[in-house]
């Protein structure tokens, strides 16, 4: 099936600034995808490009196969964007912004949008300058959301928002992807990536370093692995084991990092005196800092 | 790799309810009918604040010269004043009608008052909700760029029809209505010919404005706006008097649509169709310009500033930084054209004398003092005009101001251990210096021109520095109101009193109003200080005006709610 969203070698420059640096992406039909990269790593840059508000300086984006720059309104008529900060018009209520953005898309589903305010929990009667952050936060979501669009390009969607509605929002985001639309989240909470996504792309200093399914990029970072034994054990064939980094010996007890498959260092242990085996599944978070933290990343094609 | 056909399908949305077509026009159904709904009201106001203005004017002029020989008298005498006196007007044309009258001291200077506001509204029309942040929601709709583009300018130019529509309307009414002498009655094809040309001068900054915008951002495009009006409006209004002026008048535009007064009884379609031209090339470059660039806020063009620590020190320091740039330019643009006055003299006063009458007639107007010396002349030049420009500085400090309260930073300041009281007094006092510091400016280049005369530059200085205190007096009006009541109307406030007491003093100075009311009008309180003669009492008032809207303010913001 063809892709959604599809990048090739997509680069922006800002005169002598980095912008994003040959970006490769695709994102497949009925898909959640998450971008996750810290403040200024390009994942803005990316979302305005994909949408034709600026322009690449080389590489090409499509849009439900629409080149981005060559027809946008078409795109646009099949998208719910949300920017990462945006502000709106301070005089309207929140109604009249909703009914505003509902008309520029050729109608107003009164019923619809009524529902998506009650249940983010918005008062629509107040004026937009008067609402809080959070509140304006769930007017962008509205008018992203009211016209069921067949792709939500979200840029921080959950920021500002309370735990409750965090929740609501991405209860909304599990009914779309059930619907068979497709997300593309832009987010630095990996938390909130790693419950809601399928896959997620890791972008660091405008170019991608990791894109796979949440579970891949799990798999591709170290677990924690601790072994308790019957009787002190020799450490040495572990550490000779392939992906066995950082082993401690704390009296009968090992404790050891291990990146791929973990069956030789349990094959190894079940064959002397072991009491204990605990095994942590790294967070997406880990995955995250790893790639942050270490400065190993390397872009992939 | 190249992606394949369109893919995925499209969600149907439920039960639709279509904007209707009055909401198209008229409100929340398009991008053309919310800036029409938006700006409304400020429309229909500036029309009928200058319909009256034309009413007033007709009225009283057919009541006083109700007799040819009158009206003639009156003609000449105006007619007979240099170039210098008519100023800002332009030539006197067909004045004995009444026709001719409105249009040269009613309608000539809505160009000017009314082109502020085609480049205030042309230049933040597109660029403007950019910098907010609103236009990435509005551009990811499926509304292509240009017709966003093109939807916003024609709501301005439909806005700006309806404002000219009611002069229009008022100046046939008033032309007719009070006619009393033959060729006082306009046709209607003479005002709606008249009413074309006042509205391509109107529209005319503003489109350049446009064009430049998303070059330069919104403050980029004002300033370009500005030099647009101002330029092309002092060179036209001196060009005469100044010999460098009447070699570039050609290009102002003001100029070369001189002979176009229908209501006057001359025609030029030529002329304003070279400005229609024109002003349509604008207009459609500022759109494409904006459809084809990147939606980005342009980050360069600004005047530079050294980074030093001193922007940073406290309240004060932080505003007077922000307004820096801002200050210096204002008073480069304005010494400039105070520069070029004043080097300017020598020429002008060896014309005048060889006309007696004139020189008789100046003597009689201003018997105390030397009006044909370089400060005399700068007086009559240079200081009318200033005061309005001066106005417009002081506006544009005063919105700067507020924008600390209206867009939240304030608040982010007013958490770390700052009073209100004391935050308010420091940001206001950054407003007054950034005056100053356009007023010092300003004084360095025209006491540089009077003392490239011989003259002695100190007498225009201290004029100079009392332009300064008229700033600051409607600054501390401005910033009294920002603080009592709320920021948003600081600005505005600032303006209209600025604007609006010039117009006060010019249509009461004709009507002959009584003295103490013309008074009412501060500028009327600044004396003629380029050639000595000071009103203490006048400056005093206006020192006190800048001085107690400072404290003023700072009461009104500590006593009130915050962010409103």
């Amino acid at each position: 099936m063809p892709p959604i969203i599809q990048t090739e070698r997509l680069t922006k420059r800002y005169g002598i600034h980095r912008g994003i640096t040959e970006v490769d992406l695709e994102v497949r039909e009925g898909e959640v995808f998450g971008f996750l990269g810290p403040n200024g790593a390009g994942k803005t840059t990316t979302i305005r490009i994909l949408l034709d508000l600026i322009r690449p300086t080389s590489g090409m984006a499509w849009v439900f196969g629409i080149a981005s720059s060559s027809d946008p309104v078409a795109i646009h008529r099949r998208i719910g964007y949300l920017p990462g900060e945006f502000t709106l018009y301070d005089r309207l209520t929140g109604t009249e912004t909703i009914e505003y953005f509902a008309n520029l898309r050729g109608g107003f589903d009164r019923a619809y949008s009524g529902r998506l305010v009650e249940r983010l929990g918005l008062d629509p009667s107040r004026r937009f300058r008067e609402y809080s952050k959070g509140n304006k936060q769930k007017v962008g979501l509205v008018c992203a959301l009211q016209h069921r669009p067949d792709l939500l390009i979200l840029d921080e969607p959950t920021a500002g928002l309370d735990p409750l509605v965090q929740q609501t929002f991405n209860e909304i985001l599990f009914e779309a992807k059930a619907e068979g639309r497709s997300a593309f989240i832009s987010s630095h909470i990996i938390s909130e990536v790693e419950r809601t996504c399928d896959r997620v792309a890791i972008i660091r200093d405008g170019q991608i370093v990791r894109l796979d399914t949440v579970e891949a990029l799990r798999e591709m970072a170290a677990h924690e692995v601790e072994l308790r034994f019957g009787e002190p054990v020799d450490p040495a064939p572990f550490e000779a084991i392939a992906g066995v980094s950082n082993l401690v010996v704390e009296g009968r007890t090992l404790r050891m990092l291990v990146t791929g498959p973990v069956a030789p260092v349990v094959r190894l242990a079940a064959a002397g005196d072991l009491v204990d085996f605990v095994s942590r599944e790294p967070s997406l978070e880990e995955v995250f800092l790893a790639e942050y933290g270490t400065a190993s990343g390397s872009p992939v094609r | 790799m190249t992606a394949a056909g369109a893919v995925g399908r499209r969600t149907e949305p439920g039960e639709l309810e279509r904007p209707s077509s009055l909401k198209r026009v008229l409100g929340l159904g398009s991008v053309f009918g919310k800036s029409i709904r938006d700006a409304r009201r400020i429309t229909i106001g500036l029309g009928l604040l200058y319909a009256l203005i034309v009413v007033v004017i007709g009225s009283q002029i057919a009541a006083d010269f109700d007799t040819a020989a009158k009206r003639q008298v009156m003609a000449t005498q105006f007619q007979a004043l240099p170039a210098i006196f008519q100023g800002m007007l332009g030539p006197a044309i067909g004045i004995e009608t009444l026709g001719g009258f409105i249009s040269w001291r009613g309608l000539n200077f809505v160009p000017v008052i009314y082109g502020i506001w085609s480049i205030v509204a042309l230049a933040g029309a597109l660029a403007g909700e950019l910098a907010r942040g609103s236009l990435d929601v509005v551009a990811s709709t499926p509304l292509a760029r240009r017709r966003l583009a093109v939807e916003k300018v024609l709501a301005y130019l439909v806005l700006l029809a309806v404002t000219v529509g009611i002069i229009g309307l008022a100046t046939f009414a008033t032309t007719n209505l009070f006619a009393t002498l033959p060729g006082d009655a306009v046709a209607v094809d003479a005002v709606a010919a008249h009413m074309a040309w006042l509205y391509l001068m109107i529209l005319f900054p503003g489109a350049a404005a446009l064009a430049v915008a998303p070059f330069v951002g919104r403050g980029g495009a004002l300033g370009v706006g500005a030099v647009v009006l101002f330029a092309s409006f002092i060179v036209s209004a001196y060009a005469e008097t100044v010999p460098v002026f009447e070699a570039i008048r050609d290009a102002s535009y003001f100029h070369f649509t001189t002979g176009h007064r229908p209501i006057a009884g001359t025609w030029d379609w030529p002329a304003v169709g070279r400005l229609a031209l024109v002003t349509g090339v604008l207009l459609v470059a500022g759109i494409e310009a904006f459809a084809r660039r990147d939606l980005l806020v342009p980050g360069g063009g600004r005047f530079p500033v050294p980074r030093i620590r001193l922007w940073v020190m406290g309240p004060f320091s932080r505003g007077l930084g922000e307004r820096f740039p801002a200050a210096l330019v204002w008073g480069a643009f304005l010494g400039l054209f105070g520069l070029v006055l004043a080097a300017s003299v020598d020429e002008f006063v060896a014309q005048l004398s060889k006309i007696p009458q004139v020189v008789e007639m100046i003597a009689r107007l201003f018997p105390d003092a030397d009006i044909l010396s370089t400060a005399g002349f700068l007086q009559l030049a240079f200081f009318e005009d200033g005061v309005i420009i001066m106005g417009l500085a002081a506006a544009a400090f005063v919105g700067g101001w507020a924008s600390d309260e209206s867009e939240r930073r304030l608040e982010v300041v007013l958490a770390a251990p700052i009073g209100r009281f004391a935050w308010a007094v420091r940001s206001a006092a950054s407003v007054l210096v950034a005056i100053a510091v356009t007023t010092a400016v300003l004084a360095a280049a025209v006491a540089g021109g009077t003392a490239l005369q011989g003259d002695d530059p100190l007498p225009t200085a201290i004029g100079v520095s009392i332009l300064g205190l008229y700033g600051m007096s409607l600054a501390g009006i401005g910033l009294a109101v920002g603080g009592l009541i709320r920021p948003g109307l600081a600005a505005p406030v600032t303006l209209a009193i600025g604007l609006g007491s010039y117009l006060f003093n010019l249509v009461g100075t004709i009507l002959e109003w009584p003295a103490p009311i013309l008074d009412l009008a501060p500028q009327r309180h600044l004396g003629r200080p380029m050639i000595g003669d000071i009103d203490e009492i006048g400056l005093l008032l206006l020192g006190a005006l800048a001085v107690g809207g400072v404290i003023l303010c700072a009461f009104g913001v500590r006593r009130r709610d915050i962010g409103r």
